[in-house]
C-alpha cells in the first residue's frame, strides 16, 4: 500500500511536469505508456519480467521522448535490491534527449528521480521494520502460547503430586490405625477370651461377655473405617501410573478418562489385568509400543490394552485365563484381538455396589 | 493335638494360650515371640499346628513360614491377623 502511495505521488509530480512542458496533440500517449509500465512492474514478480520491462521502457524513450518524464516512476521499481545497478542505463536516454527538453525539465527529472529513490528507501525500510514486527509479535506470542502451557503442565503436575500426597497421608492413617488402635483392641479382646475361658463364676463370665461385645464392635467400627480409608486412598490411575513407571521394556502411552473412583473391585481387576499383560509383553510379545485406555462409559468400565508386538496364542495361557476369571467374576466380558498387535478388550458393567458384595473378599 | 503359638506380642501369646487351652484336646507346647523362635522351636517341638502372627519384628511370620515349609513340605501353619 505504502509502494503504491509512492507511485502516486511520484507519477502526479511527473504528470504535472510533463504536462507542464510538452505540449502536443498525442502527449496522452506517453501517459498511458508510461502507466501500464508502472503497472506491470508493480504487478509482476519474476526478476527477469523486470528487467524486460525497464529495457524495454528505456528503449522506447529512444523513439518517444516524452517517456523520459516518466524516468523517476519506472526507476521506483528497480531502485532497490539486487536491481539497482539497472538505474545506471536511466542515464542513457536522458543524456540522449536532454538537448530536447527544456531546462526546467532537465533539472526536475534527476530531482525526482532522487525523490523517487528517496521514497523507495523509506517504504523498504518501513517494511523491513513492519516484518521485524510481525516477526518479534509472533515470537511473544508463541512465547506467551508456550509459557501458558508450560504453567498448565506445572500446574497438572502439582495436582497430580497434591493427590499423590493425599493418599500417602489417608494409607499412613490407615496404617497408623491397623498398627497402634487395631492392635490394642485385638489383644483385649484375646485377653478377654482368655478370661472368659477360665472364669467359672457366672456373674463375672456374663460381664466380660459383655465387654467383649463391645471389643468386638469397636473393633468392627474401626476395621470399617480402615478399610474405607484404604479404599479412598487406593487410585486407580496413580496405581496405573505406577506401574507404567516400573517398565522399563518398551515405552507406555497412557489414557485415563474416568471422572469418579470405580468400586474397588472394578479397581482390583483392572490392575491385576494390567499387571498380567505388561508381564506378558515382557515374556512373549516383541512389542515397542504399548498403549493403556481406561474410559469410563455411561453403563461400564473399559480397559483396553494394545501393543504392536506378535504373539502366538497357544491354547490360552493361565495368565489369560486368570484374566477372564477375574472380569466374569463382575460380570464383564473379555475380547482378545491379534489381528494387529495384540488387543485386549475389558468392559465391566456398573452395577450397584451391593452387587459386588458377594465378590468381595 | 499339640499347638505352637508365635506372636511378637507376649501378651497376645499367653491370652491365645489359654484360650486354646480351654480345649480338653489341644495343647499350647511351645510360645515363641519372633520369626527365628518359630523355625527354631518347629524343628525341636514338630507341632501339629503352628499358629503365628504374619507381622513381627526381624523376622516376618512369612519368611519364617517359608523356611518351615521348605525343611518340612507337611506343616501346617494357621496365620493370625488383625484385618
Amino acid at each position: 500500500m505504502q509502494k503504491l502511495v509512492d507511485k502516486m505521488i511520484l507519477f502526479i509530480c511527473c504528470l504535472a511536469l510533463f504536462v507542464s512542458m510538452v505540449d502536443a496533440v498525442y502527449k496522452i500517449v506517453a501517459v498511458l505508456i508510461a502507466i501500464i509500465f508502472a503497472a506491470l512492474l508493480s504487478y509482476v514478480d519474476g526478476k527477469k519480467l523486470t528487467i524486460g520491462l525497464f529495457l524495454a521502457y528505456v528503449g522506447l524513450c529512444f523513439y518517444n521522448l516524452d517517456l523520459v518524464y516518466f524516468l523517476p516512476l519506472i526507476l521506483y521499481d528497480i531502485v532497490s535490491g539486487d536491481l539497482i545497478w539497472l538505474s545506471a542505463l536511466l542515464i542513457l536516454p536522458y543524456l540522449v534527449g536532454i538537448d530536447g527538453l527544456p531546462l526546467a525539465a532537465r533539472l526536475m527529472i534527476p530531482l525526482f528521480m532522487g525523490l523517487g529513490f528517496f521514497l523507495k528507501q523509506r517504504s523498504s525500510s518501513l517494511e523491513l521494520m513492519k516484518n521485524e514486527y510481525h516477526l518479534l509479535r509472533d515470537n511473544a506470542k508463541e512465547a506467551a502460547i508456550l509459557m501458558e502451557n508450560k504453567n498448565r503442565d506445572l500446574m497438572e503436575k502439582q495436582d497430580y503430586e497434591l493427590n499423590l500426597a493425599t493418599l500417602a497421608e489417608r494409607n499412613r492413617i490407615a496404617r497408623d490405625i491397623h498398627d497402634n488402635v487395631g492392635h490394642l483392641l485385638s489383644r483385649s479382646l484375646l485377653q478377654t477370651g482368655a478370661l472368659l475361658a477360665v472364669t467359672k463364676d457366672e456373674v463375672t463370665k456374663a460381664g466380660l461377655t459383655q465387654m467383649k461385645e463391645t471389643l468386638t464392635e469397636a473393633m468392627d467400627s474401626i476395621r470399617n473405617s480402615v478399610h474405607d480409608l484404604h479404599e479412598e486412598s487406593f487410585d486407580l490411575e496413580v496405581e496405573i501410573q505406577t506401574l507404567i513407571n516400573q517398565f522399563s521394556f518398551c515405552p507406555v502411552t497412557f489414557k485415563y478418562d474416568i471422572a469418579n473412583n470405580p468400586p474397588k473391585e472394578i479397581k482390583y481387576c483392572f490392575i491385576a489385568v494390567i499387571k498380567e499383560a505388561l508381564s506378558n509383553v515382557i515374556r512373549h510379545s516383541n512389542g515397542t509400543q504399548v498403549k493403556i485406555t481406561v474410559r469410563e462409559h455411561p453403563g461400564f468400565y473399559q480397559l483396553i490394552f494394545w501393543d504392536n508386538g506378535r504373539v502366538e496364542l497357544m491354547g490360552q495361557g493361565i495368565g489369560l485365563l486368570n484374566m477372564e476369571d477375574r472380569v466374569k467374576a463382575l460380570k464383564g466380558n473379555v475380547n482378545i484381538e491379534t489381528a494387529n498387535g495384540f488387543r485386549i478388550f475389558i468392559s465391566i458393567p456398573k452395577i450397584l455396589r451391593s452387587k459386588y458384595e458377594c465378590f468381595s473378599d | 493335638m499339640n499347638v505352637l503359638v508365635i506372636d511378637d506380642d507376649q501378651l497376645v501369646c499367653a491370652s491365645l494360650k489359654t484360650i486354646i487351652e480351654a480345649d480338653d484336646g489341644i495343647s499350647v507346647i511351645g510360645l515363641g515371640h519372633n520369626g527365628q523362635a518359630a523355625i527354631d522351636l518347629y524343628k525341636d517341638l514338630q507341632p501339629d499346628i503352628l499358629l503365628m502372627d504374619i507381622r513381627m519384628q526381624e523376622m516376618t511370620g512369612l519368611e519364617a513360614g517359608e523356611q518351615i515349609i521348605k525343611d518340612n513340605p507337611a506343616a501346617k501353619i494357621l496365620y493370625l491377623t488383625t484385618f
